[in-house]
């Protein structure tokens, strides 16, 4: 394995490849969290304040307000993850190869 | 479409409300289509964990099946071990006594997912380990994570795995007719055998066989 010196860790951390790597992983990694979070503890919430409102059927339908919330946050934490596995398959494993393949040499 | 709802959820609720006692409430004749699917899908998986004992030698194989499953086949032995029975009983009977309340715990199981993904994956794929304890402890007091880490899996595995155990005991019970006391020790000894004995492989192929049956099983009872 490639031994390397506390000098070329300090060159590797400030190179801007690599900060833009990590900096844009922790932002779509916090900020996805984040999103899933907010969007779970606002169902939680809405649920305890308005349980009456999210009773009642969607115009003629037999479908509840609180059920279609329900299905709707299904298809968002799917289409997040897919979201984030897109990106770091794409995205981000084509700037580690970059990084990995310039101080290789 | 609101009347099939119903009968869905008392159905499937039905096993629930005899928890609490050793017999089962309602006596009837075995169930003979049941027993015969429950029976066939033991079989098949204690095949697939038979055959697939001889390739898992090492931690490779045993944690992640020697990194030989294509993602169709984990996103189905996911959907299999989501579609179990907190997911089939556990669930439909919360919604059905609490109404909203129980569509949080549906929805909790599923949002916890994504976040270990976004926060975990990352480093358990950098560090090349296998377990979240194991990318934890690479930068934190590794006895103290790891006590953490044990005493949450337990935690889980009291709340979680013994009311699936008392499920699968009584549903066990009710087909077959046995006495409680074995059907949950029968059941107890099949899921240890799954996993001790076929490590990762057996396992995702018994969630595969479990999801596709229970899909097609589910289909077939709709129509």
């Amino acid at each position: 394995m490639l031994q390397l010196s506390p000098d070329r860790v300090r060159r590797i951390l400030s190179d801007p490849g690599f900060v833009e790597l990590s900096s844009a992983r922790a932002k779509l990694r916090w900020g996805l969290s984040l999103l899933t979070l907010f969007a779970f503890f606002g169902f939680i919430i809405l649920i305890s304040a308005v349980p009456k409102g999210l009773g009642t059927n969607i115009g003629s339908s037999n479908i509840p307000i609180g059920i279609a919330i329900f299905f709707g946050m299904n298809i968002l934490v799917v289409c997040l993850t897919g979201f984030y596995v897109q990106r770091s398959n794409s995205r981000f494993d084509q700037l580690t190869r970059d990084i990995r393949y310039e101080w290789d040499r | 479409m609101r009347t099939l709802w119903v009968i869905t959820v008392l159905l499937t609720g039905f096993p629930m409300s005899a928890f609490a006692q050793t017999e089962p409430s309602v006596k009837h004749g075995p169930n003979w289509i049941a027993i015969g699917m429950f029976l066939l899908i033991v079989l098949v998986t204690l095949a697939i964990t038979y055959r697939s004992s001889g390739s898992t030698k090492s931690k490779v194989d045993f944690y992640t099946a020697g990194h030989g499953i294509t993602p169709l086949q984990n996103g189905l032995a996911i959907a299999g071990d989501f579609l179990s029975a907190a997911a089939f009983l556990g669930f439909a009977a919360l919604v059905y006594s609490t109404g909203f309340d129980g569509l949080v715990y549906a929805l909790g199981f599923l949002t916890g997912w994504p976040i270990v993904l976004f926060l975990m994956s990352e480093r358990l794929r950098n560090l090349g380990s296998f377990t979240f304890a194991d990318a934890a402890s690479f930068r934190l007091d590794r006895t103290s994570v790891r006590l953490v880490a044990a005493t949450g899996s337990l935690v889980v595995v009291l709340f979680y795995l013994v009311a699936q155990m008392i499920g699968a005991g009584k549903l066990v019970q009710l087909l077959f007719g046995v006495h409680y006391i074995y059907a949950i020790a029968c059941v107890g000894v099949l899921m240890i055998v799954y996993v001790t004995v076929g490590g990762m492989q057996a396992t995702t192929w018994v969630q595969i066989t479990k999801a596709v049956l229970l899909l097609a099983g589910g289909t077939l009872m709709a129509f």
